[in-house]
């Protein structure tokens, strides 16, 4: 059985008090509060960073320009955002409910033709003319398992077909390169293209949903809705074990082969070392009333550049008042 | 009751090897099954008196109970031996998973037996695994949900490190510690409401909102998302002052659904009250040790049963006797459902608490045992030891194990069926109560036919192997036992539609609900044809039991002789007899009635009456034939036969006279009349007791003999008001909706009803409300 070590980090505070190396506590980013949902994070360059959400009904992107967050008001009306992928600062993807395909040049939003009306939760490229996103609509009877590609002309559906029973949809999509893309969704389905084919593995008891890696032989997973799951590739085979006791995880990050950043329910931030299977599980806190406490609610993405992460989220169990989250704290020389 | 709580006190004073001080068994936790806990405020006595009526509510489809369902109320499973309790056989439901062990289904991989729009739900689709629940008690839960996780995570061992082959597991869930359910997969109490009103009624809601869930007796809200916590339930932890809590706050989604109702159609002060009420029922209050009660603990004890059925947790008000450490065990092959939970396996299930277990029979997962001693006897996997040991035990000592559980509350609300120890009967002439003319003399008769009416019949009494309740009780209970039954207590039945008409499956028309070797029993392949079936009251049924052949056929008109749209025809039996009880009047006598309804509906073999064809003689259950003596069945029958009419309320004579006059006017007494006995005595049952097709065009119900699919015998009506729902599929939830489904022979009554004024409709309904 899996055994796992987890720890909250405590040394790592009394590290940075003392001024010995950067500070790799959780801190606020800035008050997300009226935000919306946070989904997703991405940047080019620590002072440049996408966040994507809104509500159900209400995408929204907020940006970092170095200074300050704002939310980009340019941006055309769409549903929910749901995730953000880029070449640089003037190529960023970002996809999000009802099919919606958005591309940012540098200079203007521009909504691209969907071929899917499905809700696309995921989007990576290898390369800017081969760009894949991937999605489902969950959240009602008729989802269907969606992947569609940009070949830097348009977006067109991509035929494939999943075996394993009652799969919803796809949830996140990450590669190294054309001929090794991955794909993680419901039911712990996970997909990939070699190229010529796309092959199912089940790897997981429950929902993938999302992934990252370092190279072709290190590629971490994670998932799960009540209990997290956690999952790696070594070039050979997946390992899937219950991430015991941290709740569903939503998102990872990965600089360092074999460490992956994991963000999840409640406030869950942890590290988890992909050879040994062991998390170490941080803390993020915040001010409440002159309190320090935990935060209560849910992160549903993380993403690094330079020598910061970022982890974004919000209270997502209620579309009735969407309210983000935001986070931010320095890597260590490891990490 | 300080004597009990010294006892208990005292054996919890193993803690104290490890040098801190023993927890003390607080006093104000204990009460009688389902009374709420002494600690309560007089603001929460409140709360819990609105919760249990909650509890007790009938949703209707009106009120957005489905679109797939297995019950109306919470109490409906939850009522042995009293609101809160766990739930007697009949009440077993299914999970359902697929090969991949997801669960499938709308509800969680709840099976629904109902679909408001198809009656019968059919089989979830890629279903691959099905397994049996019994629902579970929620006495003292609000005590369970204060434990701290670490008081349960204390006592893992998920590797079996020191070697006694017992490896607890903790279950979580979002982070939390397991703790409700089976398999400690729930780890709120609002989660485990929430959940199972959306998967049993589907009744959706939202979560309870921050302020609410503070304000519980088990306080859930989020940190940081209200302004205050509460001592001792919510801590700092560590040296960074991160705040934890102990009781989760999941699930925080709302849940909605499809069907008519707006969501959520449970409004938050009902679901605040359902919760709290759950959360102050009191911890079951143990009887006084006696030197039985205390050899059988020592005997428990020794043979290992406390390894798992821990004495105590500690909690922020001292040791919880609950007798379980709420970690997830390996039952063995022989207990093992395939379900998968949380962290749970297939064969791991959580331990059950065991105070009040003597009054929540039946026991296990699944409800297979009927007692104690073969609860004990199926233990297997880790705790196949202790079992082997209990049987290696004499007589004498396992008889001791047992009063010693015995004595762990509750012992004196035991009942065979839901009816109290020593129930009264009822005043003659009420509900429930006898007819006045019955002699005193007959009273221990009575007695004994209501005893044998709401017994639940035990699988070695016979019950089965397919069957839809386990007493007659079971459907019959509302106003009071005799009554009639609530929607979700349908009976299913099925046919095959050949060329444009409804016929009979060889292997009949009944589709049951429950089974012993089928956990849901196979219906015939071609049946594309369900019809649910309504429990009618059985009040005033002696009368009609007297009333001649010759009046029921005095007012047959089949072939509409007399042109007023109205075509009555008697259930005529194939030996002449002529039928007046049940839907389709297919039963010519209580007598039969008793016969049919063992057999059919609780799967109890009958023996052979002169005179009489209904019942089966025989079944293959491994039971010997007949399951049940002519003396029970004529108890039983005369219980029947002496239950007092339905007792006229008037409110408003002026008004229900007016209304008697339009019920006529609109033709309802064209079906709808009272009848007479032999001495001219009428019986004002209203009904004809005749077969009418009311059905809309092109319906299809379910034949039975001469009896078509689309006809239906005239349902009485008096006691309409206390035995909702109406019509023959309980599909109506109010009698005005009853009468606009009235199609075919009824249109043109329907059509005039409609057509009245609101006030004459009103006048029409207040005297069939006074019935």
């Amino acid at each position: 059985m899996l055994r796992q070590r987890v720890l909250v980090l405590v040394l790592v505070a009394l590290v940075a008090l003392v001024g010995c190396g950067p500070d790799t506590t959780w801190q606020p980013a800035f008050d997300a509060t009226e935000a919306g949902w946070l989904m997703n994070v991405w940047g080019p360059s620590e002072d440049e960073r996408f966040a994507v959400g809104g509500g159900l009904d209400d995408g929204t992107v907020v940006r970092f320009d170095g200074e300050t967050w704002a939310e980009d008001p340019s941006v055309p009306d769409t549903p929910l955002l749901n995730w953000v992928y880029g070449f640089g600062p003037d190529d960023v993807h970002v996809v999000g409910n009802e099919g919606t395909i958005l591309h940012w040049d540098g200079s203007a939003w521009a909504a691209r033709e969907s071929p899917t009306d499905q809700d696309l939760w995921g989007v990576w490229g290898a390369a800017p003319d081969d760009v894949y996103a991937v999605g489902g609509t969950a959240r009602g009877p008729d989802g269907v398992p969606t992947i569609v590609h940009f070949d830097g002309d348009a977006w067109r559906a991509v035929d494939v077909t999943v075996e394993t029973e009652n799969v919803a949809a796809f949830f996140k999509v990450w590669g190294t390169g054309p001929d090794d893309v991955w794909v993680v969704g419901d039911r712990g389905v996970v997909m990939h293209w070699d190229g010529a084919a796309w092959t199912e593995e089940k790897v997981a008891r429950d929902d993938l949903v999302s992934l990252w890696g370092t190279g072709p032989n290190d590629i971490v997973a994670v998932g799960g809705r009540g209990n997290g799951i956690v999952a790696h590739w070594d070039g050979t085979e997946w390992r899937s074990e219950f991430a015991e006791p941290l709740p569903g995880l939503n998102g990872v990050w990965m600089r360092e082969p074999g460490v992956a950043h994991i963000v999840g329910l409640r406030g869950t931030v942890a590290v988890f070392d992909a050879e040994t299977f062991e998390i170490t599980e941080l803390t993020a806190s915040r001010t409440v009333d002159g309190a320090e406490v935990r935060e209560p609610l849910d992160f549903h993405a993380i993403h690094g550049v330079g020598g910061q992460v970022v982890a974004v989220g919000g209270n997502l169990a209620f579309p009735a008042d969407p309210r983000g989250i935001a986070y931010l704290r320095e890597l260590g020389d490891q990490e | 009751m300080n004597d009990r709580i010294h006892t208990i006190a005292a054996a919890a004073l193993g803690l104290a090897l490890t040098g801190c001080p023993s927890p003390e068994v607080p006093e104000d936790i204990f009460g009688d099954l389902g009374e709420v806990a002494p600690y309560a405020t007089e603001e929460q006595r409140a709360t819990f008196d609105r919760g249990l009526d909650v509890m007790a509510r009938q949703w209707t489809i009106e009120d957005g109970l489905g679109p797939h369902f297995n019950l109306s109320s919470c109490g409906g499973c939850h009522e042995r031996p009293v609101p809160g309790g766990g739930g007697p056989r009949y009440r077993n439901f299914l999970l359902v998973h697929d090969e991949d062990d997801s669960p499938v289904g709308p509800g969680g991989g709840v099976q629904q037996q109902f679909h408001v729009d198809r009656s019968r739900h059919p089989t979830h689709e890629g279903t691959s695994t099905v397994a049996l629940r019994n629902a579970i008690p929620f006495f003292g839960v609000g005590l369970i949900a204060e434990l701290p996780g670490e008081a349960i995570e204390a006592h893992a061992d998920p590797d079996d490190a020191d070697g006694d082959g017992i490896s607890g597991r903790v279950n979580r869930d979002q982070g939390f510690v397991g703790r409700f359910g089976r398999k400690s997969q729930t780890v709120s109490v609002e989660g485990f409401i929430r959940g199972p009103l959306f998967n049993h009624l589907g009744i959706t809601s939202n979560p309870l909102p921050p302020e609410l869930k503070a304000a519980l007796p088990v306080p859930s809200a989020l940190p940081g998302t209200v302004g205050g916590t509460r001592e001792g339930l919510i801590e700092a932890d560590g040296d960074v002052g991160v705040v934890r809590m102990h009781q989760a706050a999941a699930p925080d989604s709302p849940i909605t659904d499809d069907d008519a109702a707006p969501d959520p159609e449970i409004s938050e002060e009902d679901l605040f009250d359902l919760v709290s009420m759950s959360m102050l029922l009191a911890a079951p209050e143990p009887d006084p040790p006696t030197p039985e009660s205390e050899a059988g603990h020592a005997l428990f004890d020794e043979i290992g049963c406390a390894d798992c059925h821990r004495e105590s947790l500690e909690g922020p008000r001292g040791s919880i006797p609950l007798y379980s450490d709420l970690l997830l065990h390996d039952m063995g092959e022989e207990m093992a459902d395939g379900v998968r939970m949380g962290l749970a396996e297939g064969s791991e299930f959580r331990t059950q608490p065991l105070w009040g277990v003597a009054a929540v029979q039946p026991y296990l997962h699944d409800g297979r045992a009927d007692t104690l001693d073969e609860a004990i006897r199926w233990h297997g996997g880790e705790a196949q030891r202790a079992r082997e040991a209990y049987e290696a035990l004499s007589d004498a000592d396992r008889a001791l194990v047992i009063t010693f559980l015995e004595s762990l509350g509750g012992l004196d609300q035991r009942s065979p069926g839901l009816l109290p120890p020593d129930a009264p009967v009822d005043d003659p002439g009420t509900y429930g109560g006898p007819r006045t003319d019955m002699a005193e003399a007959d009273m221990p008769r009575f007695e004994q036919g209501r005893a044998i009416f709401d017994e639940d019949f035990r699988l070695s009494a016979g019950l089965g192997p397919t069957f839809n309740g386990d007493s007659c009780r079971a459907c019959h209970f509302q106003p009071v036992i005799g009554g009639s039954g609530p929607i979700d207590v349908n009976v299913t039945r099925q046919a095959i539609l050949m060329g444009g008409e409804a016929v009979v499956p060889e292997m009949g028309t009944m589709a049951h609900r429950q089974g012993v070797h089928a956990m849901r029993p196979p219906i015939d392949d071609a049946s594309d044809v369900f019809e649910l079936r309504q429990t009618p009251a059985i009040f005033g049924l002696g009368l009609v039991d007297e009333i001649p052949e010759a009046e029921i056929l005095a007012h047959e008109d089949p072939e509409d002789a007399d042109g007023d749209g109205i075509s009555g025809r008697a259930h005529v039996l194939p030996d002449g007899r002529v039928g007046r009880l049940g839907w389709k009047a297919n039963v010519p006598s209580l007598a039969e009635f008793s016969r049919d309804g063992m057999s059919n509906e609780l799967g109890v073999t009958v023996p052979d009456q002169p005179g009489m064809t209904f019942g089966n003689a025989t079944d293959d259950d491994a039971i010997p034939d007949p399951e049940i003596t002519v003396e029970e069945l004529e108890a039983l029958t005369f219980y029947m036969a002496q239950l007092a009419p339905p007792p006229r309320t008037r409110t408003d004579e002026a008004l229900e006279d007016q209304g008697e006059v339009l019920f006529a006017d609109v033709g309802c007494t064209g079906c709808h009349m009272s009848l007479a006995l032999e001495d001219g005595t009428p019986v004002p049952l209203f009904s004809d007791l005749l077969l009418h097709d009311v059905m809309p065009e092109g319906a299809h119900g379910v034949p039975d003999g001469p009896a078509t699919d689309r006809e239906m015998r005239t349902a009485p009506l008096w006691g309409l008001a206390e035995t909702a729902p109406y019509m023959h599929d309980g599909r109506s939830g109010t009698i005005e909706d009853a009468i606009a489904r009235h199609h075919g022979e009824a249109s043109a009554s329907a059509e005039a009803y409609a057509a009245l004024s609101a006030e004459e409709r009103e006048a029409l309904l207040a005297f069939l409300r006074s019935l």
